[in-house]
């Protein structure tokens, strides 16, 4: 494993987690540097995105530790983890985590304003992003009234709009054609490079995978570094 | 704070966005608003009882107002109510002795002879063509019309006639030196007590179940987004509050709805007629402390049930986390909750009928019993599919996905089987107290019809009147009166002995005896036997005590004078005849009394008449009616005699309409869990018929997965309604009455629901299994 040069803003150092019977991860460690781009990658039910949620501090490992910032998440209460979601974190999932019945501007808002923000500056925020992330004509437009891509570039301007450390995204483009999956992680990993956001970017496409700085494989529950050369 | 008020805007704006969320707010909203509307009425009925005793109390004499006061002169009055086309009109004929005598409440004056006062019901009845075969009862000249204070309920027919001063010496008359508006609270008779209570419980508990349900009706929709939420940064507390804001709109909006339901509904009390009464739109008026109760209570319970449906439920970023396995339902605490209320309504016999005890022990047995409904269901619903098996595709299909999630369908279920419980209990109820306590021993058709007659001297003229009328045959005198052992002081009541005196052509034709001759003494079949002829009998006149008069003392101390003796002669028997209503066992002709003095003579004048038709009563009524006071016409087995019957059949079908309605709602509820479940399980259907199985069968899949739920909900339902009326019955000590038919048509309307529910669902099944459902983008 190779060290940034920088202290890591995300460590997780030897971390296991089961459910039931089966052993998703055993034996799983990576760091991740501020503004640095990994991917996860490993094939399916490696245990890549129990990785990435538990790097999210979403679930807790059964063993090892989970570090951000140098603060494990263990010892966090959920109220401060759900707090730590809400400010420092953003989270793109491939479906299923915008709200259906809120507009996509409210969607977008909505980290702002659940962090007890007014709604005011909360829309006039999420107005700048969904502009940014070239979906400002569908504001006001429901998620299920949009297209696959333009609702993963809304959920996009929400994991960015609260100028996070890191974005947490979980196959991002798996329910997209090429087209627009090319165009969502291109527009995920400029705004993340110039926000200074870190990405912690789980997929099993190659193509998808080049988007980022590093790369770290999982399988069978265990991770492995490679570089790029 | 900011953050708590953002959470609960947050939580009202999720509430109504999106199609199913509005469609779920809608129909916990309507619901609830049904629920706050009975609610509110139900708060009402303090103040409606309250208001009713203090108009009956207005026009209440006052208790021991027979007493002179000094400088007032009586008011002599007498009630001498009379029906028309089943409506009792209470008319009182009142004669004021002097300047000052008291004016009864509501009359500026006390209306002089051929003057009356009326309520304003009467008067419109007596203006309206109907009206008109009623003025000959009451010919008088209307004065005035009373004032709403002093007319009980809207359509009460009251009026005060004008009597002259014969009136003063008739039996009835009796003197009021003033009015007493006290109101003395008299105690409800136990069986309507039963069916009040019962009835409150029946048709309140729905109400809170509905509300209980309708907040967990596309519950998982919810858990998903609230799943969202906690994603990005929402924390648990927080998800609460929003979950718990979602509820409490629906259940504002409710009240809101509610309220505005209450005063709609208000606007039309007086035209709303239940068992045969009215009440005042100013008299529905909600106890404030139950309005508060109410308002608070309702968004509490939405509330309180979207939270304990969370219970089992960690709503986490990544989706919905159920505590480990399903759990599997325990049973006991839900037999044990069934076994309560059985005990409690058991043991409700043995307190006794009226006290505070045996209510409490109705209300909490009946609100256990029903609460064991839909408390038991999912249970039941769980046992049942976990046992079956095998059969074709479609129940396959259905059983399995019940084995894996029967809970929520249940639930819902168990909704429409509380309302039928509920509806069947209380229907039997009522029939079995319409069975025991109306129409005892009276025949249809052909009623019997008999006038008292007051003054001797009437008594022919009222057989002319009733003769010459085309409907009756005949019109017949009969003396009804006590004679006694002579010598015998000691056990009047063992030895005394009634006869009925009456002329041969009244034996003729009211007894059906083939010969009689004047003199002729007749024993009735079917009674207890005669003295033996020879026994010597003597008439009494029980007298008020004077001072110095020669009077025999019998065992309690009263007074009489012996005006003659009678000895027994030989009787003849007589068949038995179901239309003789004398109250004789000897019927005596008057030549067998010999010239005998008979004490205190009590003259019914006995109508002979075929089947009566339409208004033949009220003319034959009407034919009397010229002798006012002086006469009282009573009519057994009247053709319109039947109230008890109209009120059950009134009540009966409030309670269809109350039943049919809520079924309604609960079918709505179903229609959205359906469509939920499709939405839900699109992509699965969608590959099922990709994989070649036939839409058809997944329609069947989805009819079973309805109509298993709602068959056992109505098994329970119909255990449970009819068990619950045999326990509340038992307490009312009279034997069970089922309306088998009425609860095959609440129990087929049900599963006919069911299958409508489903038929609804078809289209939706149709387009979400499209092959297109498969694609993702």
């Amino acid at each position: 494993m190779t060290k940034p040069a920088t202290p890591p803003l995300l460590v997780a150092d030897s971390i296991a987690k089961s459910f039931g019977p089966t052993k998703a991860l055993t034996q799983a460690s990576m760091t991740v540097a501020p503004g640095e781009i990994v991917a996860v990658m490993g094939p399916s039910g490696s245990g890549k995105s129990t990785l990435l949620h538990c790097l999210a501090g979403i679930i807790a490992p059964d063993a090892g530790m989970v570090s951000y910032a140098g603060q494990g998440l263990a010892q966090l209460s959920d109220t401060r983890r759900s707090a730590l979601r809400r400010t420092d974190f953003g989270f793109v999932f491939q479906f299923g985590q915008l709200v259906p019945e809120l507009t996509c501007l409210e969607n977008v808002a909505l980290p702002l304003r659940l962090g007890g923000g007014r709604r005011r500056d909360a829309e006039a925020r999420a107005t700048e992003w969904l502009a940014r992330l070239e979906v400002g004509d569908i504001a006001g437009k429901r998620p299920g009234e949009v297209s696959g891509g333009q609702g993963q570039r809304v959920a996009v301007s929400r994991a960015l709009v609260t100028s996070p450390k890191a974005v947490f995204a979980d196959e991002p483009t798996g329910a997209l054609d090429s087209l627009a999956g090319e165009h969502v992680m291109r527009l995920l990993t400029d705004t993340a490079r110039e926000t200074g956001a870190a990405v912690v970017l789980v997929t099993h496409e190659p193509r998808v995978a080049a988007y980022a700085d590093r790369e770290v494989v999982v399988r069978d529950g265990r991770t492995k570094a490679v570089e790029f050369a | 704070m900011r953050r708590w008020a953002g959470d609960l805007a947050l939580g009202l704006r999720l509430a109504v966005s999106g199609r199913s969320s509005l469609t779920r707010f809608l129909l916990s909203a309507v619901g609830i608003a049904i629920g706050v509307a009975v609610l509110l009425v139900g708060a009402s009925v303090g103040n409606i009882a309250h208001q009713h005793q203090v108009r009956d109390a207005t026009t209440s004499f006052a208790a021991n107002s027979d007493v002179p006061v000094d400088g007032v002169d009586p008011l002599y009055w007498s009630l001498d109510p009379t029906v028309f086309h089943g409506d009792r009109v209470e008319r009182f004929y009142v004669h004021a002795a002097g300047e000052n005598a008291p004016v009864p409440p509501g009359l500026d004056r006390v209306p002089a002879p051929g003057e009356q006062v009326v309520s304003p019901a009467l008067a419109d009845l007596l203006s309206s063509p109907e009206g008109e075969l009623l003025t000959p009862r009451l010919s008088a000249e209307v004065i005035g019309t009373l004032p709403d204070s002093a007319v009980p309920e809207p359509g009460d027919l009251i009026t005060y006639v004008g009597a002259d001063a014969s009136f003063v010496g008739s039996d009835g008359a009796v003197p009021t030196y003033g009015f007493d508006p006290t109101v003395r609270d008299e105690p409800l008779p136990p069986e309507m007590l039963v069916v009040l209570t019962v009835g409150v419980v029946v048709l309140l508990l729905p109400v809170f179940i509905f509300v209980s349900t309708s907040a967990r009706v596309a519950g998982a929709e919810r858990d998903r987004r609230l799943s969202a939420l906690r994603l990005v940064g929402a924390g648990a507390r927080q998800v609460r509050r929003i979950s718990a804001a979602e509820a409490v709109v629906s259940a504002l909006a409710g009240l809101v709805l509610g309220a505005g339901l209450f005063l709609f509904v208000r606007l039309f009390a007086e035209d709303i007629e239940l068992s045969g009464r009215r009440v005042y739109r100013e008299d529905v008026v909600p106890d404030p402390v139950l309005a508060v109760l109410i308002v608070l209570a309702v968004p509490g319970l939405a509330v309180a049930t979207a939270q304990f449906a969370m219970r089992r439920t960690i709503i986490e970023p990544l989706g919905v986390v159920r505590y480990a396995r399903p759990v599997r339902r325990r049973g006991w605490w839900r037999l044990a909750l069934v076994t309560a209320g059985v005990a409690a309504l058991l043991y409700s016999g043995s307190a006794g009928r009226g006290s505070d005890l045996w209510i409490a022990l109705l209300v909490v047995g009946t609100a256990l019993l029903l609460v064991g409904v839909p408390v038991l269901l999912p249970w039941l619903v769980e046992r049942v599919v976990r046992r079956l098996s095998g059969g074709p595709s479609s129940w396959q299909l259905a059983i399995r996905r019940l084995q894996l999630d029967s809970g929520t369908a249940a639930r819902v279920v168990g909704g429409v089987a509380v309302v039928l419980a509920g509806a069947i209990a209380l229907q039997t109820i009522l029939m079995t107290a319409e069975t025991s306590l109306g129409d005892r021993g009276i025949s249809s058709g052909k009623p019997s019809i008999e006038v008292l007659v007051s003054d001797e001297s009437l008594i022919e003229p009222v057989v002319e009147d009733l003769s010459a009328l085309p409907s009756v045959r005949g019109a017949y005198a009969v003396s009804d009166e006590t004679a006694f052992v002579a010598g015998r002081e000691d056990r009047p009541d063992l030895t005394q002995t009634y006869l009925s005196v009456m002329d041969c052509d009244a034996v003729r034709a009211l007894a059906g005896a083939t010969e009689c001759t004047d003199g002729d003494v007749f024993a009735r079949a079917g009674y207890e036997a005669p003295p033996a002829p020879g026994t010597s009998l003597e008439f009494r006149d029980y007298v008020d005590p004077v001072e110095g008069a020669d009077v025999a003392v019998g065992p309690v101390g009263d007074e009489y004078e012996v005006t003659g003796t009678w000895t027994v002669p030989k009787a003849r028997n007589l068949p038995e005849s179901p239309n003789l209503r004398v109250g004789g066992t000897l019927i005596v002709t008057p030549g067998a009394l010999g010239g005998v003095v008979l004490p205190d003579v009590r003259t019914m004048v006995h109508v002979d008449s075929g089947e009566l038709t339409g208004d033949d009563v009220e003319r034959i009524r009407n034919a009397v009616a010229a002798h006012e006071w002086r006469i009282y016409t009573y009519v057994l087995g009247d053709v319109s005699a039947g109230s008890a019957r109209q009120a059950f059949t009134t009540v009966s079908s409030g309670l269809y309409g109350g039943a049919v309605f809520t079924l309604l709602v609960a079918g709505v509820s179903l229609l959205v869990l359906a469509l939920e479940h499709i939405r839900e399980r699109r992509r699965p259907l969608a590959v099922l018929v990709a994989s070649g199985v036939p839409k058809a069968v997944l329609g069947r899949s989805l009819l079973w997965q309805v109509v298993l739920p709602i068959l056992l909900g109505v098994v329970v339902a119909v255990v449970t309604g009819v068990g619950l009326a045999w326990l509340v019955v038992r307490s009312m000590n009279v034997s069970l009455a089922v309306d088998w038919l009425g609860v095959g048509v609440l129990s087929a309307g049900s599963v006919l629901l069911a299958v409508a529910v489903s038929a609804l669902t078809l289209p939706f099944l149709r387009s979400a299994t499209r092959l297109t459902s498969l694609r993702t983008e």
